[in-house]
């Protein structure tokens, strides 16, 4: 087992990790056949030098919703329309 | 109608690498012709690239300084163009792909339009993960969910004693669509607008659901004010607990009582 991503999927589906100590977990990794190297970064959780080894340094950018339809947007150089609120004009329920 | 060849299902990978994928959805990924993904971390994104050889991302789709709803658009037309060549395309996309996210629900709807086979496959969300890990049961006060920006663009109705939560937040108030982040300014108006609701001191929570497995969640109270200068990303959500006790609606309780009261009478009779 060496990609990083299919020891990710299997520790995702480990129960027994989640309870585990850092030495517990050492172990488990070691059973799993897991390299060194990425025991170490795992154990470490260290995010830059995972990133670094799988080869991932995207930004990835995760918004997938919009707060109106494309219709009901603001126009006009992004600017509210006449009948909507303006600033400080937000009234309380 | 009867349905064309070609075909769209949009599934949730979840929120966790590996902890959350049902098998359904990781079969509809692995017999899929083409395999569209949008997911929130890169190795999640590595992942599912092998469980498929044509695992196409859409994030090449975002810009900055151009609006997401183009964006949305141009990742709809892709994935429509895919089934009208006849494939069968799998959206493949983080969380729940129904939940706060609307490529995948225009996507389907466009394909059914078509006469195409649309079908959305649930995943867990970060909602359900928020629940989780912070003990909430939304049944327990009631609860509100709003995509942040519009929380702030429209005229909403706000009960302080439910639970409140704001998503996206990390862009909030961003008119344009086109940011990947707004900044503090923005951020004031949203604390603005919360006050006339909550107190200054009120205490919120940010929210963020691990990733990967070897990840824990992000949970950080801090008081409304001190939001300002919160570290915000992407994937941030915000918790705004209830500030007030449940207010008792006499007028309905009454009415019902009297209800309960001709029940007993009807029997006696």
């Amino acid at each position: 087992m060496n990609s990083i991503t299919d020891v990710l999927e299997k520790i995702g589906q480990q129960s027994n990790l989640k309870y585990s100590t850092e030495v517990d977990c050492e172990l488990q990794l070691t059973e799993m056949r897991v390299p060194a190297v990425i025991r170490k970064v795992l154990i470490a959780n260290d995010k830059s030098e995972l990133a670094q080894l799988s080869d991932n340094k995207k930004d990835i950018i995760c918004y997938v919703s919009a707060p109106a339809k494309e219709h009901e947007m603001p126009k006009d150089d992004n600017k509210p329309a006449e009948d909507e609120p303006k600033q400080g004009e937000q009234e309380s329920a | 109608m009867n349905e064309q060849q070609g075909s769209i299902v949009c599934v949730g990978v979840g929120m966790t690498l590996g902890s959350h994928l049902s098998p359904l959805s990781r079969s509809y990924i692995e017999q899929a012709d083409v395999v569209f993904s949008l997911v929130s971390d890169g190795l999640v994104e590595q992942w599912i690239g092998q469980m498929n050889p044509d695992v196409r991302s859409l994030q090449p789709y975002y810009h900055e300084g151009t609006s997401r709803l183009v964006s949305y658009n141009a990742m709809v037309a892709a994935m429509i163009a895919e089934v009208k060549a006849g494939k069968k395309v799998v959206g493949a996309f983080y969380g729940h792909p129904g939940v706060f996210a609307c490529v995948p629900h225009k996507v389907i709807e466009q394909a059914r339009a078509l006469g195409y086979y649309g079908k959305m496959e649930p995943g867990i969300s970060a909602e359900d993960c928020l629940f989780s890990d912070l003990a909430i049961d939304p049944g327990q006060f009631g609860c509100s969910h709003f995509e942040a920006s519009q929380f702030m663009f429209y005229k909403r109705i706000i009960d302080p004693s439910a639970y409140l939560i704001l998503w996206q937040v990390g862009i909030a108030g961003d008119l344009s669509l086109s940011k990947f982040s707004t900044g503090e300014s923005y951020r004031q108006v949203l604390i603005d607008i919360l006050s006339l609701h909550y107190p200054k001191d009120h205490q919120v929570i940010l929210y963020e659901a691990p990733t990967l497995p070897i990840h824990s969640h992000r949970i950080e109270s801090l008081p409304l004010s001190s939001l300002l200068h919160a570290e915000i990303h992407g994937y941030t959500t915000l918790v705004i607990p209830p500030c007030q006790e449940l207010t008792r609606n006499m007028e309905v309780l009454q009415r019902l009582d009297a209800i309960d009261k001709d029940h007993k009478n009807i029997k006696l009779v």
